[in-house]
């Protein structure tokens, strides 16, 4: 009985000390971050470290094994810049901003859409592109359909992943149909592909890229852009000067028309596709 | 009469294996078939050799490639989780068994907390809290920055690339804390099945208890337990996959990139469920091996 | 009652004071006093459940009493893990179920405990288990494992495994129990030259003729208490309880 008793306050008093010892340990991590601004740290490492997710097109891995695409070039571009290296981060879509805030990184230039909800935990520059979404339909099920009517109804069904903006882009312009989500992308465009659904939302490149690969069975009811979405670099909060810095290294690059030639290479053309060696 | 018989049965379950096999060549032809069909999917393989092992033009020699790093890398994850978690699990499994409240109690708590969580959630969970606030105490990174390049080059055999050191560590870490719970109640198991007797004449020839433990108790339970262990380290290699959530850049989460850029997205992932089964085959066939071996030792 | 061996002369090795052991509500022993001199040999007979196997294994802590005191070879028997260990090694037991280490040769059975407690020499180790082995008659067993060996050869492993520890008391509970009868005379065989070579034994056995070849006294138990205690040949002419002579009847039946 003596035994437990002593055993008990021992680890009450442990327990104890872990509760009030963690959240101080919290709070030093985030004191430590953003005590010194990002590019301040940078500048020190002499190297950037960015977050970011395979994406076609704004990050992919080519035949060699080494990342290019749309970011790939806009985040080599930072670093030269601001004159030091670069290293990426290759992360999972659905730890990365969580991975951000631990530090893993200084910042994720990963096509990721600026959305309130996600600015409530990080940060976003000025936006740095505009993809849209558009649509790819499978040619069977929906051939006699009238645009854009026709589509919203609710025998008609959506397929979209999880977590990506196409969702609530979907449920927005449809919202009679019926949206069946998916955590894998592949399987998004495989069940249009088949028969199972009727149509997807899909940022571009993906609705031509797609009716091109699957030309037999998908067509494009339009290739307008249905909705306007805004890309932004993220960081953590608390960081006035790296914000400052990155978002007006945006607008320099817009204005002199640096991003918007290589949005274009990317996605209006498809001279990469071989280096990646891309599903024809 | 009785040798009548044994020729018959022995007929019979040959007849029944027979049919079985032909039943599941039947079964996968069928489900090729509705593949091929109603999936509407065009099959390529020709492009994978190439993201396995790529001609490299400057060295003039043949580099390994996403896939193979992969590969590389989930062999290290495996092979570090299974020392640590086997080290961790031996200590527990013993802590499990002890005659002392304290050791049972701490051990009892590690196992019900860990086993009672999907792996998903528990490395999500632990791999946070370990990557931020335990690995780097280790200071792992500053070391790496100051070490020769000769113990470069052997850490990046065991560790793979310096970038991402401290990255595989927690990696390990967690794989290695979350498979340690299930290796605890084995090693448990396999000491409990163990008569009192060998403890007793163990205690009772002037051996002191940590003396019985390893050398009677513990090497007898090893062995009893090598079928259960081998399922558990082949559980820990097909869960070594998981630790691609968290970007540890293993097979899945290379694979992954590659289907991504590629979109050859069957194709990718048939090939490594093949690359994972072979490992997983090879490494139970390889305890099959010990096990038999050590049967010999079994009266 | 109060049991001593015939050398009263002898100094006491084993010593037992009111020593009683309780296993929940049942009492295994009550009050048992007994006392055994060096060089004694003493066999311990009765019904089952009479608490004999009881008895012999709190002399080496396999079981811890409960009231009462036991000195061992000088040494009081508490629960410190220093003391139990020192006493353990200088008592042997062999087991009804012999208990040999199953993964481990015949000649690593042996040498297992004086390498890791005595911490001899490998030589040295090696030397005194063949010593021991050619003592209880089977050296070409050496490189066998346990599993190979017939039963009765495994308990006579048993027996040199704990006496290349040489202790001072060798502990016998029921040894030959569990042995097919061809194989028992071999046993009791190796015990009778233990004896006939000094060697403090007390044995838990229903082998009468061993007792009346090789014991100097014979105890009788029964319900947890030592009910007669005297020399084998007082104990086998005339005993003098009612319980021990319905017992002898028995046993001495065919």
């Amino acid at each position: 009985m003596r035994h437990i008793r002593t055993l008990l306050s021992g680890i009450t008093l442990a327990l104890g000390a872990a509760a009030v010892c963690a959240p101080v340990q919290a709070a030093e991590l985030q004191k430590q971050l953003t005590s010194e601004s990002m590019v301040e740290t940078v500048m020190k490492r002499g190297k950037l470290k960015v977050g970011m997710s395979t994406f076609v097109p704004w990050a992919m891995r080519d035949k060699k094994g080494e990342l290019i695409g749309f970011e790939i070039d806009v985040a080599k571009k930072v670093a030269k810049d601001l004159g030091v290296e670069i290293e990426f981060v290759p992360t999972a879509w659905s730890g990365i901003i969580p991975a951000l805030i631990a530090g893993k990184f200084d910042v994720i230039i990963g096509g990721m859409s600026v959305t309130m909800k996600r600015n409530v935990t990080v940060n976003f520059t000025a936006p740095y592109a505009h993809s849209g979404m558009g649509i790819v339909a499978n040619k069977k099920l929906a051939g006699e359909l009238k645009w854009p009517d026709g589509y919203n109804s609710a025998k008609v069904t959506f397929t979209c992943r999880r977590g990506a903006t196409s969702c609530s882009d979907t449920k927005n312009l449809f919202p009679k149909a019926k949206l069946r989500q998916f955590d894998d992308s592949s399987l998004v465009l495989q069940e249009v592909v088949n028969g199972n659904a009727h149509a997807v939302l899909t940022s571009f490149p993906k609705p031509t890229l797609w009716q091109a690969q699957n030309a037999e069975v998908l067509f494009n009811p339009t290739l307008e852009k249905l909705t306007e979405g805004n890309e932004g670099f993220a960081l953590r909060k608390g960081d006035p000067d790296s914000l400052n810095l990155l978002s007006n290294w945006i607008t320099v690059n817009t204005s002199n028309g640096w991003l918007a030639k290589r949005w274009a290479y990317w996605f209006t053309t498809m001279q990469w596709a071989d280096q990646v060696n891309l599903k024809k | 009469m009785p040798i009548v018989k044994r020729k018959k049965t022995t007929k019979l379950a040959r007849c029944i294996d027979v049919v079985v096999i032909a039943v599941a060549i039947a079964f996968v032809a069928y489900l090729l078939h509705q593949v091929n069909n109603v999936m509407v999917y065009k099959w390529h393989w020709g492009f994978l050799p190439e993201y396995i092992l790529r001609w490299d033009e400057e060295q003039q020699s043949y580099a390994p490639n996403l896939l193979l790093k992969g590969l590389a890398m989930t062999f290290r994850l495996a092979v570090w989780s299974m020392i640590f978690a086997s080290i961790i699990g031996v200590i527990m499994g013993i802590m499990r068994t002890s005659k002392q409240l304290f050791p049972r109690m701490v051990s009892r708590a590690y196992v019900e907390l860990v086993r009672n969580m999907p792996p998903v959630v528990f490395i999500f969970v632990f791999y946070f809290f370990i990557s931020s606030q335990f690995v780097p105490l280790l200071g792992i990174d500053e070391w790496s920055v100051k070490a020769s390049p000769e113990t470069l080059v052997v850490l990046e055999i065991l560790l793979g690339p310096p970038e991402l050191f401290s990255n595989v560590v927690s990696g390990v870490i967690c794989l290695a804390l979350f498979e340690a719970a299930y290796i605890t109640e084995i090693v448990r198991a396999g000491i409990q099945s163990i008569g009192r007797g060998q403890f007793e004449a163990g205690d009772s020839v002037g051996l002191s208890r940590t003396q019985v433990l390893r050398w009677v108790v513990l090497p007898q339970a090893i062995q009893r337990v090598v079928p259960p262990l081998a399922g558990q380290f082949i559980t820990l290699i097909k869960d070594s996959s998981i630790v691609s959530l968290i970007s540890i850049q293993e097979l899945t989460f290379l694979a992954q990139e590659v289907a991504y850029s590629t979109q050859y997205v069957f194709e990718i992932w048939l090939f490594v469920a093949a690359v994972y089964f072979c490992i997983c085959f090879t490494l139970a066939r390889i305890f099959a091996h010990l096990e038999t071996k050590l049967a010999v030792y079994r009266s | 009652m109060s049991a001593q061996g015939s050398s009263s002369t002898a100094t006491p090795i084993i010593e037992l004071h009111g020593v009683s052991k309780h296993f929940g509500n049942f009492t295994a022993l009550k009050n048992i006093d007994l006392t055994v001199g060096a060089g004694e040999r003493v066999v311990v007979c009765g019904p089952s459940g009479s608490g004999k196997s009881t008895m012999i294994r709190c002399i080496n802590r396999l079981e811890e009493h409960d009231e009462g005191s036991i000195r061992v070879n000088g040494t009081e028997l508490t629960d410190d893990l220093s003391d139990i260990t020192s006493v353990r090694r200088e008592v042997g037991m062999v087991f009804q179920q012999f208990n040999l280490f199953p993964h481990l040769t015949v000649l690593q059975n042996l040498t297992l405990a004086p390498l890791k407690a005595r911490k001899l020499p490998r030589a040295e180790a090696l030397e005194r288990a063949m010593q021991y082995l050619e003592r209880v008659h089977i050296p070409e067993q050496a490189d066998k494992y346990p599993g190979q060996l017939s039963g009765g050869q495994q308990q006579r492993v048993a027996i040199a495994r704990s006496l290349c520890m040489q202790p001072k008391i060798m502990l016998f509970d029921e040894p030959t129990s569990a042995l097919d009868p061809e194989m028992i005379k071999e046993v009791l065989d190796v015990m009778i030259e233990l004896a006939e070579d000094g060697m403090t034994m007390v044995v838990v056995t229903h082998e009468m003729g061993f007792a009346k070849r090789a014991a100097d006294s014979v105890i009788f138990m029964d319900q947890g208490e030592i009910v007669e205690a005297a020399s084998t040949e007082d104990f086998f002419s005339s005993p003098r309880s009612e319980r021990t002579q319905l017992f002898l009847s028995q046993i001495l039946a065919h």
